[in-house]
């Protein structure tokens, strides 16, 4: 009884023996539990009502200005055409003739596979006890499925139904090929590029480590856009135009501009080079060539088994590569190869004629700057990465290693580099995921990218939401992708510990 | 035990003998390049790769710079760029007013709190130096000739020129004889491939080139009979030289001009054997044809009036002289004189006033440093930068009644102040948006903490310029208010929006360090919720993160060039938007402009970077400092 009596002068009364019993439990109000709770409600019910709140205004001052929002905007013809791409009329015409049951069989496999795909990763990671991996490739997985199928649905979709020549869909996906391609040669690219400067920026030499450094200063404290611009106009202006002066087909005609050459052209429009074409005889030499990687493979496991075995050195690239070469050469004999005209390719030359340019591939000027701009700047970030990264490895672990009797590659690619990438790894891929943003950048010199597509779809139909959300969710799965990539990757080259 | 005796009696060693003294080669300048270019054959093949790409290209791009590229895009506009080109002429000081409180701010700042290195007032007075002398000791230098080219069949152009009483002219007609193989090098200076306009004496030059080197037509053989005209504003013929009479004599006309006005400078043909083959050039000298500047040409018109009509409907008078200019090589001293003095002349009114600033708020901040105790120093310091707040608002937007100023359209900003103000506002105004973001993020709670993640990822997976994108057609329908903002707002928040995001992730790293210890301690000691976050974690974990916050500034600074693409005029826009006025020629520009543009982004990011850095090795970043 004593204790209920000093109730009023006990200073924290939550502490009680008691504070559990019905007559003296706290109020709901000041409940924690409780309190949580409807905190949670009180911002899920806000955040709803303010969504509802903007749809609903959303959608009446869009009737109100005469655009209803059409969600099926997709579905309609996509007028004007993009400056590079899938060809639809030539390379890509059998995705015309594409019927409903084919499309149907193909969409769902796709999503059985990216399900079955998302579903492996997820399990794998379970298994290895990362909970919150397995949930991001889980949920990623859907997502990236999902929008996939949809894309490739639209893509797949029978336009004659439609009577036009293409959907918005289809210049999406087009937008979205060309998107992708400036991003996968921009990685690459500015990849070797940036460890190129890493190292650079690390050398004892003092011009080759200062050089390094003002690189990375001028290229990352300047916007891409001004780069690019920069690069575009630059070769816009120092190149020669075939519509102004048709006439030049001879280097000796130009001058000074010399830009002609048999083997390759090279003007405001772009690098036109010579295109190879497959003959019948390339299945053997493919074949060949599969064949030589296969058995540089083999070879290079014996090597290695022979190195674990004897102690003896494997010297795995004297024997890959004159091997690989060997098979390359045999293919190409076996292919006819020998006169080089009758070889598995024939090649199609690029030619002026008129004021046009024809045959051969042709590489726009607005990939080339796009491209050159990308990889200027994200390589001059990948080489301050490259940089810290090598930098954390001690000295003392390089000293150790050279005293064992390894030499400088050796040093490199068996003690640095493993110890390094661990750092290099999230922020490189980081940088990939910003070269996918950036590339939307394109369209400020005309490169034919998804942003462009639909920013013409949307000077065409007025449609903005529609297409401001499928913008949103389809460079979030770019970023999705390269971040689950990376997180792969990642764990792949994770110190394990207990 | 040392002998003190001893130690006071230093003796130096004695100079060592030829023989014990290190070799040439590892002391000295000697040593220097041997250890850090040549320290083996690898390095030195390094060092000799280096130099030669190096060499490449830095000679071709002063080459270039100096020689043949024209920055007069640069400083022609130097107000565009600074504030557009819509923003009203009559209010500009205004905003050079509230850069100079700025700067002084900034002055005062730099002075208190940390140490002046002594180049940096050097370095300001040097620029301010040649700002000086440049103009006066390149005063002489005459600028080249311009070269008009001229054929049988071209339409000789009537060039229309202002001219003040007292300047000596001198025009020539030069005919071209040489046979052989045509120089086009020669004629680099044209400005060569404008290509989507065409340029006529481009085109006119590489057919003659062509005919030439195909034989079709020998410059030797000419037998035009040209002669020079200068004309006044009427019309009528002044001043009349020579005709060439079919044969290739130069011919020239030395002329005074007799009071102020518009002239026009023509070539005409002789009525009888006006001839039928042959090139010529036109030589004008001492002579600048037409300044291509709106404020440059409205500027002419109230001087000298409406320049001439064209005397036949035919022939159109030329007012573009980019298209028919030829530069040539210019040499250092031209390029000094005409590219640089004009940059300098514009440029030097706002810079003195800009540098006194500078230097009287190092003084104040260095005086009170050392004679005022610090904590009053440094609350007179923090309480200017809070008075000035009031100050700036009314110069840059508000406006004020009782002054006699009007309020500024937010529509009509542009240039390098735009584009600071949008990366100022973004960062500022997004900083307590991204501080709740983060908290959110952190939070027990399921579903704040999804909604806060759901918010942060996803913008920060989209490119800023899908952002824009909605700020420009969609936000404009979210509610009746947001129709009437003007674009400059609307970008305002979309980059609010944007660096909230990236400004969260920031924050949370800055949450993640701060021990959990502190937090249970906090608890333990009964603060609440509230009390913790605010006295306890955010200070330590703000405190961490103010490197990584500059370097977002610094990004955010970047990413406000895209607003270019929305059609706003900062200084990226501005820059675009004089380019695309093809009339006045400065499409072929680009590479000047852009240049230009780039230049003045890598000063400002490289400065915020180098002090982004200072401030990291001050300790700013460090978890606990004992005094502020």
């Amino acid at each position: 009884m004593s204790v209920i009596e000093d109730q009023g002068t006990n200073r924290f009364p939550h502490q009680s023996p008691l504070r559990h019993s019905a007559a003296h439990s706290i109020p709901f109000y000041r409940d924690i539990r409780i309190l949580r709770i409807v905190v949670q409600v009180v911002f899920a019910i806000l955040f709803i009502g303010t969504l509802a709140l903007v749809w609903v205004s959303l959608t009446n001052n869009l009737k109100d200005s005469g655009i209803a929002l059409d969600f099926g905007v997709f579905k309609r013809r996509f007028g004007a055409g993009l400056p590079e791409g899938l060809d639809f009329t030539s390379e890509w015409s059998w995705v015309n003739d594409v019927n409903d049951t084919t499309r149907t069989v193909v969409v769902s496999l796709w999503v059985v596979v990216g399900l079955a795909l998302a579903g492996n990763f997820t399990y794998r990671a379970r298994r290895q006890k990362e909970y919150q991996q397995s949930l991001v490739y889980a949920v990623a997985g859907i997502i990236l499925t999902v929008l996939t199928a949809l894309a490739l649905r639209g893509f797949l979709m029978d336009i004659q139904a439609y009577l036009a020549p293409t959907t918005i869909t289809r210049a999406i996906v087009t937008g979205l090929y060309n998107t992708l391609k400036v991003v996968l040669v921009s990685v690459v690219a500015s990849t070797l590029l940036g460890i190129l400067v890493g190292i650079g920026l690390l050398s004892k030499n003092f011009l080759l480590r200062n050089s390094a450094k003002v690189y990375t200063e001028i290229f990352r404290n300047t916007p891409l856009l001004v780069q690019l611009i920069l690069v575009y106009q630059a070769a816009y202006l120092a190149l020669p135009d075939p519509r102004s002066k048709p006439s030049i087909t001879s280097p000796e005609e130009l001058g000074p501009f010399r830009f002609y050459e048999p083997f390759y052209i090279l003007n405001v429009r772009g690098l036109y080079l010579p295109k190879l074409i497959p003959t019948e005889t390339f299945l053997y030499f493919f074949v060949a060539i599969v064949a030589g990687i296969i058995a540089a493979y083999l070879v290079r496991r014996w090597r290695l088994a022979l190195q674990e075995s004897t102690g003896q050195p494997a010297y795995t690239w004297r024997f890959v590569i004159p091997l690989f070469l060997g098979f390359t050469v045999i293919g190409w004999l076996l292919a006819g190869g020998y006169p080089l005209e009758r070889g598995p390719f024939s090649v199609e030359y690029s030619q002026v004629g008129g004021f046009n340019i024809q045959g051969g591939t042709e590489i726009t000027m607005f990939f080339i700057a796009l491209f050159i701009s990308l990889t200027l700047y994200t390589s001059s970030f990948i080489a301050d990465i490259v940089r810290a990264g090598i930098q954390s490895v001690p000295y003392g672990q390089i000293e150790a290693a050279r005293s064992m009797g390894l030499r400088g590659p050796q040093v490199l690619t068996m003690i640095v580099l493993p110890q390094a990438l661990r750092l290099i790894i999230p922020p490189l891929g980081n940088q990939y995921v910003n070269i996918g943003k950036n590339s939307s950048l394109g369209v400020a010199v005309g490169y034919g990218d998804m942003y462009l597509a639909v920013s013409i779809a949307n000077n065409e139909s007025g449609q903005s939401v529609p297409f401001f959300v499928g913008l949103m969710l389809t460079y979030l799965s770019l970023s999705l992708f390269f971040s689950v990539l990376t997180n792969s990757v990642n764990s792949l080259t994770r110190v394990r510990t207990r | 035990m040392t002998n003190n005796a001893n130690q006071a009696m230093y003796v130096a060693p004695p100079e060592p003998p030829a023989s014990r003294r290190p070799p040439a080669t590892e002391v000295g300048i000697l040593g220097w390049l041997k250890h850090n270019l040549f320290s083996s054959l690898s390095d030195s093949i390094r060092t000799i790769v280096t130099i030669s790409v190096l060499g490449w290209f830095l000679y071709g791009f002063l080459d270039w710079a100096i020689t043949k590229a024209q920055w007069e895009v640069v400083f022609l506009n130097l107000r565009t760029l600074g504030v557009g080109p819509e923003f009203p002429a009559d209010q500009v000081w205004r905003i050079n007013l509230w850069a100079y409180i700025l700067i002084f701010l900034l002055a005062v700042s730099v002075g208190f709190w940390s140490r002046i290195r002594f180049w940096i007032p050097g370095i300001l007075l040097a620029i301010g130096a040649a700002i000086l002398i440049v103009p006066l000791i390149t005063q002489p230098v005459q600028e080249p000739p311009i070269y008009y080219y001229v054929d049988a069949d071209y339409t000789i152009r009537q060039v229309q020129f202002v001219a003040e009483a007292g300047d000596e002219l001198l025009f020539r007609l030069d005919p071209y004889t040489e046979s052989g193989d045509f120089d086009l090098e020669r004629f680099d200076g044209f400005i060569a491939n404008e290509n989507e306009y065409g340029n006529t004496a481009w085109d006119e030059l590489s057919d003659a080139t062509r005919q030439v080197n195909r034989g079709a037509l020998d410059p030797a053989l000419f037998d035009l009979n040209l002669a020079i005209q200068v004309w006044d504003n009427n019309g009528e013929v002044i001043a009349e030289s020579a005709y060439t009479e079919g044969s290739p004599q130069t011919v020239q006309l030395d002329w005074e001009v007799p009071e102020d006005g518009w002239y026009v400078v023509t070539l005409v043909r002789a009525e009888e054997n006006p001839g039928e083959q042959g090139i010529a050039f036109l030589e004008v000298n001492n002579l600048e044809v037409f300044s291509s500047t709106p404020f440059a040409r409205n500027a002419r018109l109230e001087k000298f009036g409406e320049p001439p009509e064209p005397r036949c409907t035919a022939c159109n008078i030329e007012t573009n002289r980019n298209d028919l200019r030829f530069v040539g090589e210019r040499s250092f001293m031209q390029w000094l004189s005409l590219q640089v003095a004009p940059y300098f002349l514009e440029i030097r009114k706002f810079y003195f006033i800009a540098l006194v600033t500078t230097l009287a708020g190092f003084a104040l901040g260095w005086v009170g440093k050392h004679y005022l105790p610090k904590k009053t120093m440094s609350r007179v310091v923090v309480v200017l930068w809070l008075l000035s707040l009031p100050v700036q608002f009314v110069l840059i937007k508000s406006g004020a009644p009782f002054a006699n100023l009007d309020p500024l359209n937010t529509a009509n900003f542009g240039g390098i102040f735009l584009t600071l103000i949008l990366a100022a506002v973004s960062i500022i105004v997004s900083f307590p948006i991204g501080v709740a973001l983060a908290l959110g993020r952190q939070s027990d709670l399921p579903v704040i903490s999804i909604l806060c993640t759901g918010f942060i990822e996803v913008l920060r997976g989209v490119p800023l310029i899908t952002l824009l994108f909605m700020g420009r057609f969609i936000l404009p329908f979210i509610a009746d208010g947001l129709n009437d903002v003007d674009m400059v707002i609307r970008m305002a928040i979309v980059m609010t929006l944007f660096t909230a995001a990236y400004l969260a992730e920031v924050v949370r790293g800055g949450l993640q360090i701060v021990n959990k210890g502190q937090v249970e301690a906090a608890k333990a000691l009964g603060l609440n919720a509230v009390y913790t976050t605010n006295l306890i974690v955010l200070p330590q974990a703000l405190r961490a993160v103010i490197p990584a916050i500059m370097g977002q500034f610094i990004s955010i600074f970047k990413d406000t060039s895209l607003v270019a693409l929305v059609g706003l005029y900062e200084i990226t826009g501005a820059m675009k938007q004089l380019l695309s006025q093809t009339q006045i020629g400065y499409s072929a520009l680009q590479r000047e402009g852009y240049l230009y543009i780039g230049i003045v982004y890598f000063l400002f990011c490289y400065l915020l970077a180098a002090a982004s850095r200072k401030l990291e090795q001050s300790g700013a970043g460090a978890v606990r400092r004992d005094t502020l």
